[in-house]
This record gives C-alpha cells, sequence and structure tokens, in this order.
C-alpha cells in the first residue's frame, strides 16, 4: 500500500514538470488538422483534358470533372522538445494510377539548432514557387489553384531529402536562406494509355532565398536534378535513331540529346508578393532547361487581386513560351525511316506546352474556416501547342479553350 | 422627431467608435516601446524574438472576440479572415502554428504578468501594474 501511494507520488512528481509545461504550451504536443477542397472544373472541348500537371492521369473536359481540384487532407504536428518537431501530411486527391488512396506527401522532422536556424529531414515540399508549400490548400490562395502555367513546370511537389532553413531578422527585413538536396521518384502518368511510369530525380540540389519587408515577400530559387525517364516507346525510339545512326548523318547525336537517362534539369525562379490590406499582387517567373526531350521553358503570371471584406475578385495573366525545338530534320519521314521519323516528331510535337492565358476568378470567404470560388481561364494556344492539356487530339494544336473551374476549401 | 434623429445619429457614431487596445509585455521586459510592424511580426511568427533581444511568446484572444479582430486589423492589416488563412498556410506548410489562445483579458493579463517571455494585447481599461504597456492602439 505505502509503496503504491510512493509510486503515485514519484509519478505526480515526475508528471509535474510537464504539468507545468501544460500551462505554457505542453511538451511533447499534438495537434491534428487538416485541410481539403471540393472542385468541378468542365471546358469546352472534348479535343484534350484539362488538368494540373503531367502527373495526374486524365481531366476536365465538357462534362465536369471533380478530380482536378478535389484533395482531402491531414496533418499532424508534435512538438517533441522546445527544439524538435515533426510534421506528416497524409494526401488524398487524383494520383498518377487515377486512385484516391491517401499518399503521404509530408514527413519530415525539423530541430531548431540556434533561435535563426534549423535543419529539417524527411519527405519536404520542392521549395521552387511562391506557393510551393501550400500549393495544395486551397484555402490559403486567392486562385482554385496556383497559375498552371507556371507551376506545372516543375510538377512534382515533394522529394526525400534534408534542408537547412536559415531565417534572420535584420530591423524589419526578414532573410530566408534554405540550400536543400535529396532526390524523388514521382509516378508519372501516360494519359493515352492509363500506364505509369517512375521517374528518377536523382541529386537533386537547390536553393531557395526570401526576403520580407512589411507587405513585401520576394524570393529567388535555383533546383538542379539528374533526370530519368524511360518508357518502352521512348526507348525504342532510341534505339531506333542509334540504329540508323551509321547511315543517317545526325541520328546518333539526335538521340543523345533526346535521350532520357540521367539527363540534367535546372529550374531557375523568382517571384514577389505583395499582400496588405485590401490589395493583393503576385508575379512569379521560372525558366527550365532539359538536356532531353522535354521542352525547355519560360512561364511567368501576374495577379492582381482586391478585397472587399470577404469577397475578393482577381485577374491573372499567364504565359508560357517554348525555348526548344519542337520539329527535327535528321531523320527524313521518307521510305523504312517513315515511322521512325513519325514517332520522333510525335514525341516533339507533345513537348510545346506554350500558351497565353487571361484569368478572372473571385474568392468569397463565407465563413472563418470556408471560401468559395469560381474561376474562369482563357487559354490560348500558339500554332502547333496544345498548352498544359493532356491526351490531345489531332487538331487540338494552336486552338483556344474556356475552362470554368468551381471550388469549396476548408480547413479543419 | 428631432430626438429621435438625434438617437439614430448617435447609434451610427456609436457601432464604429471601440476600445483602445494596449500591447502588453512583462514588467521585468526591457523593451520600453515597440513598434505596431515589430508587434505584427511577433504575433504572424515572422520574428521570435523581442527587438532588444530575448524570445517572445506571443499570447492571442480568442477567435471571434472583438478586442482580436481589432488587435489584427490595425496592427497587422489583415481582416479576421485574412488571418485565418494566413494560419492555414503557415500551418499547413509546416512553418508553425498560430500562437496559443487565451480565453479573456483577465487570462491574458495573468499570462503576460507570469512570463518575462510573453506579450499580450488588452483593452487599455484592464492595464495594470502587473504588466506593462508598450504600444497603445487608438
Amino acid at each position: 500500500m505505502l509503496t503504491k501511494r510512493k509510486a503515485i507520488a514519484a509519478a505526480i512528481a515526475m508528471a509535474a514538470p510537464w504539468m507545468a509545461h501544460a500551462e505554457d504550451g505542453a511538451m511533447p504536443s499534438f495537434r491534428f488538422s487538416g485541410f481539403g477542397t471540393l472542385g468541378a472544373v468542365a471546358t469546352n472541348t472534348d479535343q484534350a483534358e484539362y488538368a494540373t500537371s503531367v502527373l495526374q492521369p486524365k481531366g476536365a473536359k465538357k462534362s465536369a470533372d471533380p478530380g482536378v481540384d478535389s484533395l482531402l487532407a491531414g496533418q499532424v504536428d508534435v512538438r517533441a522538445t522546445k527544439d524538435l518537431t515533426f510534421v506528416g501530411q497524409l494526401v488524398a486527391n487524383r494520383t498518377a494510377d487515377d486512385n484516391y488512396t491517401p499518399h503521404v506527401e509530408w514527413a519530415f522532422g525539423r530541430y531548431a539548432i540556434t533561435r535563426e536556424l534549423a535543419v529539417r529531414a524527411g519527405i519536404l515540399a520542392v521549395p521552387v514557387f511562391l506557393q510551393s508549400d501550400s500549393r495544395l490548400v486551397g484555402f490559403a490562395n486567392p486562385w482554385v489553384r496556383p497559375p498552371t502555367s507556371l507551376y506545372s513546370q516543375a510538377p512534382f511537389t515533394d522529394y526525400d531529402g534534408a534542408d537547412l532553413v536559415y531565417r534572420r531578422n535584420m530591423g524589419d527585413f526578414a532573410l530566408t536562406l534554405q540550400p536543400y538536396f535529396g532526390r524523388a521518384t514521382p509516378e508519372v502518368p501516360n494519359a493515352a494509355t492509363g500506364a505509369t511510369t517512375k521517374a528518377h530525380l536523382d541529386d537533386i540540389v537547390g536553393i531557395n532565398v526570401a526576403g520580407e519587408i512589411g507587405a513585401w515577400t520576394v524570393r529567388a530559387g535555383y533546383l538542379q536534378t539528374k533526370f530519368t525517364y524511360r518508357t518502352d516507346s521512348t526507348a525504342q525510339l532510341f534505339a531506333g535513331l542509334r540504329q540508323i545512326a551509321p547511315l543517317v548523318p545526325g541520328a546518333g547525336d539526335l538521340a543523345d540529346s533526346l535521350d532520357s537517362v540521367d539527363k540534367k534539369i535546372t529550374f531557375t525562379t523568382v517571384g514577389a508578393s505583395y499582400d496588405s490590406g485590401n490589395v493583393l499582387f503576385q508575379a512569379e517567373y521560372g525558366k527550365r532547361k532539359a538536356d532531353f526531350f522535354l521542352a525547355d521553358t519560360s512561364a511567368w503570371y501576374a495577379t492582381l487581386g482586391y478585397r472587399f471584406g470577404n469577397v475578393m475578385p482577381h485577374v491573372t495573366y499567364s504565359k508560357v513560351t517554348t525555348d526548344s525545338p519542337t520539329t527535327q530534320s535528321v531523320v527524313p519521314p521518307v521510305g523504312q525511316l517513315a515511322p521512325l521519323a513519325a514517332g520522333i516528331n510525335t514525341l516533339l510535337a507533345g513537348q510545346n506546352p506554350a500558351q497565353n492565358t487571361v484569368a478572372l476568378g473571385v474568392r468569397w470567404q463565407f465563413a472563418r474556416n470556408a471560401d468559395v470560388k469560381l474561376q474562369w481561364d482563357h487559354v490560348s494556344l500558339p500554332a502547333g501547342a496544345t498548352g498544359n492539356f493532356l491526351n490531345a487530339q489531332p487538331g487540338f494544336a494552336g486552338s483556344t479553350v474556356n475552362v470554368y473551374s468551381a471550388a469549396v476549401d476548408f480547413v479543419f | 422627431m428631432d430626438k429621435l434623429l438625434i438617437g439614430i445619429a448617435l447609434a451610427a457614431l456609436a457601432i464604429p467608435v471601440r476600445a483602445e487596445l494596449v500591447v502588453i509585455v512583462n514588467p521585468k521586459n526591457p523593451a520600453a516601446s515597440m513598434s505596431a510592424e515589430q508587434v505584427a511580426q511577433v504575433f504572424l511568427g515572422r520574428s521570435t524574438s523581442f527587438p532588444g533581444g530575448g524570445a517572445a511568446t506571443p499570447l492571442d484572444q480568442k477567435e471571434g472576440v472583438a478586442v482580436r479582430d481589432e488587435f489584427y486589423t490595425k496592427v497587422a492589416d489583415k481582416n479576421p479572415g485574412q488571418v485565418k488563412a494566413y494560419w492555414a498556410k503557415q500551418m499547413f506548410s509546416g512553418n508553425g502554428s498560430p500562437p496559443r489562445e487565451l480565453g479573456s483579458s483577465a487570462d491574458v493579463k495573468r499570462a503576460v504578468a507570469a512570463d518575462p517571455s510573453a506579450i499580450g494585447y488588452v483593452e487599455k481599461g484592464s492595464v495594470d501594474s502587473s504588466v506593462k504597456g508598450v504600444l497603445t492602439v487608438p
């Protein structure tokens, strides 16, 4: 009896420091929260599909598609000690294999070495855009989704690796430096066949630099990776080119320049946003360079929004330019070479995401933790370009498309 | 009739007039005053320390309370919806969570009086010598 009392007393004594902590912010502490979007998208064409990026297996046509933007996510934040925290985020949305099974979007530990320097490791967001960390959090964004013209140029959202986050306040200016490294293996769907292929982004190295002063946030970033992606059909094309190399001048070089094994991709971005009182302005620019068949691109957008209480209409202009050739003249489409030439030409022609888009939208935050959005995107495709659309049918390139989106976003 | 008009005019005037706010810290805190910008940085989690150094622990009032809405509107230039969206962005970016909420101005005052790192805000009328005002928000 006495020993039992002693044990209880000892337990209370040991728990006392924790209980004291409980009053000033409990450690270890657990917090569960979540966010989601219920959306629907329709376009005015059945000749191609509207998706947020090439990582989605299909997209919206004339009939409304709820799968483009809808998602549900849960996040657990664990504060183990004053300096050590863990974040886990599960997301259920349309994945490469058209499946809504929740997947781990993030799972990382963060250790604060000093008040200004932290190290993080695990599954992290790739920090290449202003909205990289919150691109799925509709409630935190004015648009139904961040402008796909730019954001789809770097569609993979997370990587396995580590970063350092150095943040220093200098008067009213806050500087953030964030070098990172790691790897990623996103599944890439083939919209035509429904099959998926794993892409390998090895040796990812990058840096994100951000500054905040008053209502302004400016950032710049650079990322490079060694990229590998091969499907049976592309492998066949490159093997075909190498086979005819002795006979067709330039075919071997063309194979080397298109083949996608251990090829370098670089992505350089800059952005600025101003968010104060009733005015929101945000603009970003990104330049992608790929040493294989994937197009080199330049993309940018600018958004202007004005708040009337809880209602914010906004307008966005965005543009994607294709900077690399989308045709070839090495393999002539004649005789026995015709099928190979056709295959290469189709591959290259499909790498033309050029587009100009004007988007008008409105966000109404009708409750403290929920909003409703409507958006109209008017997408003009230059001749030969299929823009950000999937599964383009012959005759679609160069057309003009209207995309209608509606969404309800919530947090809990 | 005149009385009614005066009554309506007074009622209309009465609505926008609100109590002044005071941002309070522990009396042991060396900071003598802070700018609205500095206070906003701490409450938005962009700064974790006081201008003169020393860790800062912001303490919030409950969501939906008038004093809180007024604080964020005047000090951070954000309406309640913007504050919620801002924290949704920070939380789901893994970049921290909003300040701890306390139930009333009396609770905020008591917590600030007990913790040298604490910073809170209360109606001007409820300030006493247990805490120190560093910014008055008209």
